[in-house]
């Protein structure tokens, strides 16, 4: 056995099944996120991204299934809930309090200490920014303004593991920059996140595993470049757009066409080709060759590869499950 | 406008109205503040352990309280309060009928004016129990801070209870209040008081004020909108009129070794408290301000076969709180199996 099988895991879901009458919102599914990880959790609307992580945070019970927490079973709320935080749906505070007075909540449930309790608020209120408006009502912040308190509350009591359902939800872009940011940090600093998120540009930057679910199946699931490489090698889904300085000679067309991992050939101009490419990068690297070969002076070859959005949109057209 | 969207309007509108009233806006904007300690003064590496269950009941119940005193609550509670020696003024010494005050304020026996004061208390005790236990649940769930709550290491059953205990001591507190009101009231104008009923129907009016809060809750647990209407008739109208029927029913089939069953209906309750101080002396009618009260002023009570209100305060009492108790209980079933 490797190291890496050997960590042990965050959360570690297996056969999560959950059922509101006949209509099954997850079915099967099998998720593990191990300690440190950034896991980031795709799906389109309806996948049933919320309804897993409202299994792991006891807001549903599941139908079938087993959920462990820091290897405590979830239905063992309180041992499983310690050491985590989290922020689902976007959840409202009580509107007559202040940021201060929710976070004395939140901490006491946790079991933050009094004297502790001070610091730890400020803290807190101090990296999502809102420590100017600790004094005043949440009932008179805006949406984004209130995400940001909660998204504090999760952050007060030091969680080993932090589940976020659309963190940035409701933030202007400078917001969103911001608690990416602080995302960030907590990476650095060794925490496991889980996050959902419809934003692939988040998953992309920030994680380093994901899964893919559609109709409450996991469709794909694993490191995210791995995976996009993955992809690109199978799909052939890289396209090169060689442009030269000199009009390009049949000779030149043929041999191009004839090289090992051209398909898909395409003559855009009297300069300019594009194709389908899945070679190897040495075989890449022997185009430029052919190009200086045949003297046409290259003037650029742009390379349009698989990206997390193709692979997000190939695995899930049609609203298909296509299962990997 | 689907229901997010609905709640969504109404958390803005009260943002709005927030705003309008304090006269200042807050501006959405970032403040520059850089945070202002090093990683071991802010205690990032601190590890904490959850407290007990009994703590965490304790941290609801305290947090619920804290909620009530900002809310509109508390001021309908004192409201209530300072009413009792309003009205009773103005019963005694402004209306009058035929020339006669409304109550007549000269009591030989403390406990009959004491009855007289709280003739209104059956039904100012079920409309406090279930306006305040029967919309706590249902406002958690509607306004989305169970989201914040219940994801928390911490039991439903701590959030259940410690959020039904702040309701029922508010309750219980206003109507311990209310009786020691009506004995301030009181006590100047008689010369004699039987303390012992005094205190016996304080405890019953507090079993039957649990009860109330209890049912309400209960009901509540699983409701979307609240329960404080549906709970108010069922105990108001509903039940009285439940064993007003079934009394009939039973001694209509010769079955009147059943009858006495309906006396013990929990819904009369503050009527047994009250009336074991005595029958209220009002000169329009003599009686509690209840549904029982009232058919019983015009005598429909009495022409009513097999029906008797129970008198053994002991009894109803262990059945209030017997029956309360299985409320909370069925309640904690729904609540724990409830999905968000």
């Amino acid at each position: 056995m490797t190291e890496e099988s050997d960590a042990p895991l965050a959360i570690d879901i297996k056969g999560l099944t959950k059922s509101y009458g006949s209509f099954t919102a997850v079915d099967s599914l099998d998720m593990q996120v191990g300690k440190g990880e950034f896991m980031g959790l795709l799906g389109p609307n309806g996948a049933g991204k919320s309804t897993t992580l409202k299994s792991i945070t006891g807001l549903v019970r599941p139908t079938s299934g087993t959920i462990l927490v820091n290897g405590i079973d979830a239905r063992n709320h309180r041992k499983a809930m310690t050491h985590v935080g989290c922020v689902i749906e976007t959840p409202e505070c009580y509107q007559n309090f202040t940021p201060g007075e929710m976070l004395s909540y939140v901490g006491k449930i946790h079991g933050v200490t009094n004297r502790e309790l001070a610091i730890r608020a400020r803290d807190v209120l101090e990296e999502v920014r809102m420590w100017e408006w600790r004094d005043k009502h949440i009932g008179q912040f805006s949406k984004g303004m209130r995400q940001r308190v909660a998204i504090a509350a999760a952050l007060l009591p030091n969680p080993e593991i932090i589940i976020l359902d659309e963190p940035t939800s409701g933030l202007d872009p400078r917001g969103m920059i911001e608690v990416r940011e602080t995302l960030r940090n907590l990476k650095e600093r060794g925490l496991t996140l889980l996050i959902s998120t419809h934003i692939l540009k988040e998953v992309s930057e920030m994680c380093t595993s994901m899964t893919m679910i559609n109709r409450g199946k996991t469709i794909i699931s694993g490191d995210v470049n791995t995976l996009i490489h993955n992809m690109a090698q199978s799909e052939r889904s890289i396209t090169l757009d060689i442009r030269t300085l000199s009009v390009m000679t049949p000779a030149f067309l043929s041999d191009v066409k004839a090289m090992t991992g051209v398909s898909n050939f395409e003559r855009t101009g009297e300069k300019s080709i594009r194709f389908s490419f899945f070679g190897s990068d040495e075989e890449q690297a022997d185009i430029v060759d052919l190009v200086a070969s045949h003297k046409l002076r290259l003037l650029s070859m742009n390379e349009t590869g698989a990206d997390l959005e193709k692979l997000y949109m190939k695995l899930t057209e049609d609203g298909e499950v296509n299962v990997r | 406008m689907s229901r997010e969207d609905r709640i969504a309007a109404k958390v803005e509108r009260r943002a709005a109205k927030a705003e309008a009233r304090l006269g200042e806006k807050i501006e959405d904007a970032y403040d520059e503040s850089e945070r202002t300690m090093s990683h071991d003064e802010a205690c990032r590496d601190s590890v904490y352990s959850t407290p007990s269950m009994l703590t965490q009941i304790g941290i609801c119940y305290m947090t619920q309280m804290k909620r009530f005193t900002k809310q509109r609550t508390i001021w309908t509670v004192l409201t209530l309060l300072i009413a009792i020696p309003v009205l009773y003024y103005v019963f005694t010494e402004v209306l009058t009928v035929n020339g006669a005050p409304l109550i007549d304020p000269h009591w030989n026996v403390a406990n009959i004016g004491m009855a007289t004061v709280l003739a209104l208390a059956p039904v100012i005790t079920i409309f406090l129990s279930t306006n305040l236990c029967g919309a706590m649940l249902p406002q958690e769930f509607n306004e989305r801070t169970a989201y914040l709550s219940l994801p928390l290491p911490m039991s439903r059953f701590s959030f259940y209870i410690g959020k039904f205990l702040s309701g029922f001591t508010l309750v219980m507190g206003v109507t311990a209040m209310a009786y020691g009101i009506a004995i301030a009231i009181v006590l100047p104008n008689s010369n004699l008081a039987y303390t012992s009923n005094m205190f016996s129907s304080l405890m019953t009016m507090v079993a039957g004020v649990f009860f109330f809060c209890a049912f309400s809750y209960m009901l509540s647990a699983k409701s979307k909108r609240g329960a404080t209407m549906k709970s108010l008739l069922i105990l108001l109208i509903g039940l009285p009129i439940l064993a007003f029927a079934l009394s009939y029913v039973f001694y209509t089939v010769n079955m009147d070794v059943l009858c006495p069953i309906t006396g013990y209906f929990p819904c009369f309750i503050p009527d047994v408290a009250v009336m074991t101080m005595g029958t209220p002396q009002l000169s329009m009618m003599s009686g509690t301000a209840s549904l029982y009260g009232m058919l019983n002023a015009f005598g429909v009570i009495s022409a009513l076969p097999g029906f008797e209100l129970c008198t053994d305060t002991v009894v109803v009492s262990a059945i209030a709180m017997i029956l309360g108790i299985l409320c909370l209980m069925r309640g904690y079933h729904v609540i724990s199996r409830r999905d968000m």
